[in-house]
């Protein structure tokens, strides 16, 4: 399975790598493929390519901001979840998804 | 100047609430010449704070704001004596972190980003919960 992610915060300073990260720990544990994109107050790092699409399953988005280039994912089932609660539910959000994917 | 220095780091801070904690780091971070208005980046602290808290489970917390009453990009650290209610999590870990606006280059942002995503991690969480002193607690963030 594999998933992509875009985060993004109101400060960019914090919330946008800590839910990155934790994104990308969750999946793991999963054996799931994850690329999580920040678009930060360092500006856009680990940037979502039109290569990274092929395959993809799902797309999280947080929702906090709005996310730079939202349109790259429009035939991709997307989730959108609080930047918090990625940052603090990680491993629920990707089981969950893991699941529709699977049900899909 | 140094985004964090041992004069930003605190052991054993006495505080029974979120505003309490947040306003005695920035009393330590306006010793260290690091603000412009210690009470409005405060207020700009908790503004943040009443939309989205920063505790972020793990009993850590990550206060911050970008504010035209910061002087100097500065982190600051504190390990609380008794942990805290901070929203709806108990909170013993502070990072504290003030950036002015406008901004003044990536080089703190950096540090930053790197330190968010080390937070994460459950082994560098108990390394911070263990440190006897400053020293230790830079070599782990820097």
């Amino acid at each position: 399975m594999k998933f992509l992610a875009v985060t993004a915060c109101p400060s960019g300073v914090a919330h946008t790598y800590m839910s990155a990260e934790a994104l990308e720990k969750a999946a793991r544990k999963h054996g799931i493929e994850i690329k999580v994109e920040t678009q930060g107050s360092i500006g856009i790092e680990n940037q979502i390519t039109p290569e990274d699409l092929i395959g993809t399953d799902a797309v999280i988005l947080t929702k906090d901001m709005p996310i730079k280039d939202e349109d790259r994912f429009e035939n991709i089932p997307k989730v959108k979840v609080g930047v918090s609660d990625a940052v603090k539910k990680a491993e629920a959000i990707i089981t969950k998804l893991e699941k529709m994917v699977k049900e899909l | 100047m140094e985004l964090m220095n041992e004069g930003l780091i605190v052991f054993d801070l006495e505080a029974a609430s979120p505003e309490e904690t947040v306003s005695k780091i920035a009393g330590v971070m306006e010793e260290q010449g690091r603000l412009n208005d210690r009470a409005a980046y405060v207020a700009d602290v908790i503004k943040r704070e009443e939309g989205a808290p920063t505790s972020i489970g793990f009993l850590i917390a990550t206060p911050h704001a970008k504010s035209v009453h910061v002087k100097e990009p500065s982190l600051a650290f504190a390990r609380l004596k008794d942990p805290v209610q901070w929203a709806n999590e108990k909170v013993q870990m502070v990072f504290q972190i003030a950036v002015p606006d406008p901004g003044q280059g990536d080089k703190h942002l950096e540090i930053l980003a790197k330190l968010s995503r080390k937070i994460i991690h459950d082994d560098f969480r108990e390394q911070l919960m263990n440190v006897t002193n400053e020293k230790e607690v830079l070599e782990l963030i820097l």
